[in-house]
C-alpha cells in the first residue's frame, strides 16, 4: 500500500545564467524521485512527486516555479497530509549556520537574492502545518558569498503554527563550506554530489539499525560519515549538518522500517604470515589461524559493523567496517 | 549547556570508559563515539567518563577540520588520553601548529613598545588605551614561497578615524616589520578611546579580495590586538581581536583566554553556540584577563537561545558595561540582545557606529525593522546606517566593503604638490589621489548618482561653512581606466542599477507581484534598515528618466528588466 499522505518537491538546477555549470544535480534529483516512487523506497504515489523541471532559455525555475509547486501539493488544504521531502540539488551558499540560499537559474552577482531562503521555506512547511513530518534535504554550498541572503515564499500560513510538526533539515556541508559532486570517472557511473549519493545509500538500507529501521538518528550519523568517506576519497573535506526539531529525539523518529539488510562478503589476503584473529562487534574471536603468506582467506559474510583483523604475530591490525553499501569488500593485510 | 547524549548504556556488562581531552582548546574537541554496531553511543564535548558494555568502538574527536579517530577494545575499565590536534590561530598563543617563535616574539615586544605616536600617553596613564596590530604568515617558509616580492604585509591598508579621516597608512615611520625574512608587521600607537577603522583598499589582481572595511573599538584603560594571518592575501577569516591590559604580558592566563576565545569564535562561524563549563566559571569568578571573552561568550549565549544561565549572562553584561563603558557599540548591541532574549524590543538604544561583532550588527538591523515607534535603532546617515547594505558575511567580526568616502586627514596626507583639482565632483582627476580610490562615477552604492547631492545630505550645511573642504573626501572604489572614463555619454548607465538593493526591491516587486509590500518588510526581507530601503526607493525614483533612458537605449536585453515604469510606480505608493 502506498504512501498516499506523502508527497515529494524535487529540484536539481544544473545551468545557471552566471555560474558554473554542474554535472550532477539532475542525476541527484532523478535518483531521488526513484527512490521516492519506489515501492522499497519512499512508497510514494508518481501523481505526489513534483520534479521541477529547469531549463536553460528561458532560465527556469523561478521562485513562482517552486512557490507553484508547492500550492499544488497543498491544494486546497483538504487533502490527506503526512510528509513532505523537499530535495534540492545545485548551487547554494550559506546565509547563516540554519539557513541557506539555494541559487535559482537566473542567479547573477547582481541578483544576488535570487535565491530560496531554506529556512524560510522550512519555515512555511512547518508553521502551515499541513504536515507532521517534513524532510529537507540540501545538495549545495554552504560557503558564504557577499552581501547574499535569500528570498522567502510568497506562501504564508493563515495561521502560524507548527507545534506536533518534527523536521529535519540534512545541510550538504557546514556552513561556510563547500559540497562537492564526484566526479565522472568510468562511463559507468553517474556524476552525484556526495551527498546525495550517500543520503540515498541511507535510504536504500545502509543506514538501517539492527532492527531494520532507519531512524532520522540513523541516517543523519550514516549519510555524515559516508560523505565524509566519499569525499576524503578525492581529497576533499565536507560534513554534513542536520538540523533536526519536532517531537521526540532523532532516534525515535522511523524514517523506515523493516529493512532487511544484506550482509558484506568480505576476503583477505594475507601479504605477512602470523598468528591472525578477525574479531567481531562485542570482541568475540570469528576466526583464527596460522596463515602463510599470499594464503587467501575464506569468504566471511560479515553484518554491519566493525570488525578488528589483528596480526598477534606481527602486532598489526586493521579495522573492517561494514556499512551495508558494498555486496563485497577485499582487503590486504 | 553542554549537550552530551548516551545511549544503549544499559547493559549487563559495563566497563568504565573515561577519555580526557588535553591541550589547546580541548574543552571545544566534540567527540563521537560509535559502537561495533557503529551505533552513535555517545557525543559531546571535552573529556567524559562513562559506563560501556565489552565491545568494539570506535571514538572520533573533531576540533574543526581536524580529526583523531582510535579502536577501543573495551574488555575492562579504561583510561584513555587524547591529545588535541593542533589548531591554528592568527593569536600566536603557544600550542598553535601556526604559533613560531619568530612571530610571537616580536609581537609581545611591540605590543608593549609603540610603533607609532598619535596621541601622547598621559604621565599618571589615566589614557593608556592602544591599538595594537600584528600581521604575519603562516610560517617563514610560506611567506618565502607566497610572497616573491617582499611585499609589505601593511600594503593597502589603513587606519581611520571615527569621523574616517585618515591617520596614516600601515607603512613607513607607522609601523615596524620584516618584510625580507619571516613576513611579519606590527603597528602600535596610544588613541583616544573611540571606534576606529581598519581600511583595505582590496587587491588589484584578485577579484575576489574586495574592498574592506574592520570596525576597531579602543576602550580606555586597554590595549585592542588586532591579529591576521596572510597567505597571498590577507585571511580575513584569521581575524582575531582582543582585549588586554597593557601591564599583562601574554602568560599563560592570556594564553588560555586566546585558547577561549578562538573556541568560541571557531563554532560561532558555524552556528555551534557552545560555551563549555570551564568558561562558564571564569565568567562567574568575575575576573577577566579578556573582556572579548566576555563579550563573546554573550553573543553566543544569547544566540544559543538556552535560558539556564540568564542571571549570569545578565551580570557578564553589566560587568562589561562597567570595564569598557555602558555607551560603546559592542555593549549596546548585548544589552539589545539582552532585552530581545527576553522577548522585549529595545526601543531605548540607538547606535550610530558599527561594533566589531557581526551578529551585534545583525541584532541591531532586525530591531530597527521591527520598531514602529520613531526611535531609530541604528541612526539614519550614521556610518552606522550607511554599512548595513555592505556588509560582508564571510567572518565573525563585522566588516563591510568600505563606504564611499574617506575623508583626508587634515593635516593632509594626500601630496599637494601634485596639481590635482580635489574637487570630487571632476572625475576625471580623483584617480589621481591615493592608491585604490577612483571617481564618484563608479559609486555603486545604490543610494544616488548625484555624489554632490549625496554629501550635501550627508553633511548639510556643514559644506556650505566649510566651503571646499569637504572637496577634499575621496571616493572608494577601485580605479577605473583613464580611457573607460572619457568614455562617457549621456546614456551612461545610471549607478542605480548596479545597487543590489536596488534590483532586489524591484525584482521582487516584478517576479511576486504582491500588492501588500511595504518598507518594514522589504527591510526585513533584505536584512537592511528600513531607512536603506527608503533611500533606494527615493533614488529610483529620482533617476526614473535616466533609468528609462537608458533602458530604451538598449536593445533587447533581460537585464535590468524589472526597472519598468509600472514597477517603479508600485514604488512611489510604498513611500
Amino acid at each position: 500500500m502506498q504512501n498516499d499522505n506523502d508527497y515529494a518537491l524535487i529540484i536539481g538546477i544544473e545551468e545557471y545564467k552566471e555560474m558554473a555549470k554542474l554535472n550532477g544535480p539532475v542525476n541527484d534529483a532523478k535518483d531521488f524521485l526513484e527512490w521516492a516512487c519506489n515501492e522499497t523506497g519512499g512508497n510514494i504515489p508518481e501523481a505526489n512527486c513534483f520534479l521541477i523541471q529547469a531549463s536553460k532559455d528561458p532560465y527556469k525555475p523561478l521562485q513562482d516555479d517552486i512557490d507553484t509547486g508547492l500550492e499544488t501539493i497543498i491544494g486546497d488544504g483538504s487533502k490527506g497530509y503526512r510528509r513532505l521531502y523537499f530535495f534540492f540539488a545545485g548551487h547554494g551558499y550559506g546565509v547563516a549556520w540554519d539557513t541557506n540560499g539555494l541559487c535559482l537559474p537566473g542567479w547573477t552577482s547582481l541578483r544576488r537574492r535570487n535565491a530560496l531562503s531554506s529556512k524560510a521555506y522550512l519555515d512555511y512547511v512547518v508553521e502551515s502545518k499541513f504536515f507532521t513530518e517534513v524532510y529537507f534535504f540540501l545538495d549545495c554550498c554552504r560557503d558564504r558569498m557577499i552581501n547574499a541572503s535569500a528570498l522567502t515564499p510568497s506562501l504564508g500560513a493563515i495561521l502560524p503554527a507548527g507545534q506536533n510538526v518534527t523536521s529535519l533539515v540534512l545541510f550538504a556541508a557546514d556552513f561556510s563550506s563547500k559540497a562537492y559532486e564526484d566526479p565522472e570517472l568510468d562511463p559507468n557511473t553517474k556524476v552525484q554530489g556526495y551527498f546525495t549519493k550517500a543520503l540515498l545509500q541511507g535510504l536504500r538500507g545502509a543506514a538501517a539499525d539492527k532492527n531494520g529501521n532507519i531512524t532520522a538518528d540513523g541516517l543523519t550519523d550514516f549519510t555524515k560519515r559516508r560523505t565524509s568517506e566519499l569525499a576524503a576519497l578525492r581529497q576533499k573535506t565536507q560534513t554534513v549538518r542536520p538540523l533536526f526539531s519536532g517531537m521526540g529525539t532523532m532516534s525515535q523518529l522511523i524514517i523506515k522500517e523493516g529493512i532487511n539488510v544484506e550482509p558484506t562478503s568480505v576476503t583477505i589476503t594475507f601479504i605477512s604470515e602470523g598468528l591472525v584473529n578477525l574479531i567481531g562487534r562485542d570482541l568475540n574471536v570469528i576466526w583464527e589461524k596460522q596463515i602463510s603468506k599470499d594464503e587467501i582467506s575464506p569468504i566471511f559474510t560479515l553484518d554491519k559493523g566493525l570488525y578488528i583483523l589483528e596480526n598477534t604475530t606481527t602486532g598489526n591490525n586493521i579495522t573492517i567496517k561494514i556499512d551495508g553499501t558494498s555486496k563485497h569488500k577485499e582487503y590486504e593485510f | 549547556m553542554e549537550p552530551q547524549n548516551t545511549k544503549n548504556m544499559s547493559s549487563e556488562t559495563n566497563w568504565k570508559l573515561r577519555i580526557t581531552v588535553t591541550g589547546p582548546m580541548a574543552d571545544f574537541a566534540f567527540i563521537t563515539l560509535y559502537n561495533g554496531y557503529l551505533e552513535t553511543v555517545y557525543t559531546g564535548y571535552g573529556s567524559f567518563e562513562a559506563n560501556f558494555p565489552t565491545g568494539l568502538y570506535k571514538m572520533i574527536l573533531n576540533i574543526n577540520d581536524a580529526k583523531v579517530e582510535q579502536m577501543i577494545k573495551l574488555s575492562n575499565n579504561q583510561n584513555i588520553s587524547v591529545q588535541t590536534p593542533q589548531g591554528i590561530s592568527s593569536s600566536l598563543a603557544d600550542g598553535f601548529r601556526n604559533t613560531h617563535k619568530y612571530y610571537s616574539e616580536p609581537a609581545r615586544k611591540f605590543s608593549n613598545n609603540p610603533t607609532a605616536s598619535f596621541e601622547k600617553q598621559n604621565e599618571n596613564k589615566t589614557t593608556n588605551s592602544s591599538l595594537f596590530i600584528f600581521f604575519r604568515y603562516a610560517s617563514s617558509e610560506n611567506f618565502i614561497a607566497r610572497n616573491l616580492d617582499k611585499e609589505s604585509l601593511g600594503k593597502n591598508f589603513k587606519l581611520l578615524d571615527k569621523n574616517r579621516k585618515l591617520i596614516c597608512e600601515l607603512a613607513g615611520n607607522y609601523i615596524v616589520e620584516d618584510s625580507n625574512e619571516t613576513g611579519w608587521l606590527a603597528f602600535n600607537a596610544f588613541l583616544k578611546p573611540n571606534n576606529y577603522y581598519l581600511y583595505y583598499s582590496g587587491s588589484k589582481i584578485n577579484k575576489s579580495d574586495p574592498s574592506r572595511e574592520i570596525p576597531v573599538r579602543i576602550c580606555e584603560q586597554w590595549q585592542t590586538q588586532v591579529y591576521m594571518t596572510f597567505s597571498n592575501e590577507p585571511l580575513f577569516y584569521s581575524l582575531l581581536i582582543t582585549l588586554k591590559k597593557p601591564d599583562i604580558n601574554f602568560d599563560s592566563n592570556y594564553s588560555e583566554s586566546l585558547y577561549d576565545i578562538e573556541g568560541i569564535l571557531q563554532k560561532f562561524v558555524n552556528g555551534i553556540y557552545f560555551l563549555p563549563n570551564s568558561i562558564l566559571r571564569k565568567l562567574s569568578y568575575g575576573k577577566w584577563e579578556n573582556p572579548m571573552l566576555g563579550i563573546l561568550a554573550a553573543h553566543s549565549y544569547y544566540k544559543s537561545g538556552q535560558k539556564d544561565n540568564d542571571n549570569l549572562f545578565n551580570t557578564v553584561v553589566e560587568n562589561l558595561g562597567g570595564i569598557l563603558g555602558q555607551n560603546i557599540p559592542d555593549i549596546q548591541v548585548l544589552i539589545m540582545m539582552r532585552d530581545n532574549h527576553s522577548g522585549i524590543v529595545s526601543s531605548e538604544i540607538s547606535i550610530s557606529e558599527p561594533c566589531m561583532l557581526l551578529t551585534g550588527m545583525k541584532t541591531a538591523i532586525l530591531n530597527s525593522s521591527k520598531i514602529t515607534s520613531s526611535t531609530q535603532i541604528i541612526a539614519p546617515f550614521s556610518i552606522a546606517d550607511k554599512i548595513t547594505e555592505n556588509l560582508y558575511p564571510d567572518m565573525a567580526w563585522t566588516s563591510y566593503k568600505p563606504i564611499t568616502q574617506i575623508r583626508a586627514k587634515s593635516n593632509t596626507i594626500v601630496n599637494e604638490t601634485k596639481s590635482i583639482d580635489l574637487n570630487p565632483f571632476k572625475e576625471n582627476k580623483i584617480s589621481d589621489l591615493l592608491p585604490g580610490q577612483t571617481s564618484l562615477s563608479e559609486f555603486n552604492y545604490g543610494l544616488s548618482s548625484n555624489p554632490k547631492k549625496m554629501l550635501d545630505n550627508i553633511f548639510g550645511s556643514k559644506k556650505q561653512k566649510e566651503g571646499f573642504d569637504i572637496a577634499k573626501e575621496i571616493s572608494g572604489f577601485q580605479i577605473q581606466p583613464e580611457s573607460k572614463l572619457k568614455n562617457t555619454t549621456a546614456a551612461r548607465k545610471p549607478s542605480v542599477l548596479n545597487s543590489w538593493v536596488a534590483n532586489s526591491v524591484l525584482n521582487i516587486i516584478n517576479d511576486q507581484n504582491q500588492e501588500e509590500l511595504n518598507i518594514t518588510d522589504l527591510a526585513s526581507r533584505l536584512e537592511i534598515t528600513p531607512t536603506g530601503i527608503t533611500k533606494t526607493i527615493k533614488t529610483i525614483i529620482d533617476q526614473e528618466d535616466k533609468i528609462s533612458m537608458y533602458i530604451n537605449n538598449k536593445d533587447k536585453s533581460a537585464e535590468n528588466v524589472a526597472f519598468n515604469k509600472q514597477n517603479i510606480n508600485k514604488l512611489k505608493d510604498l513611500l
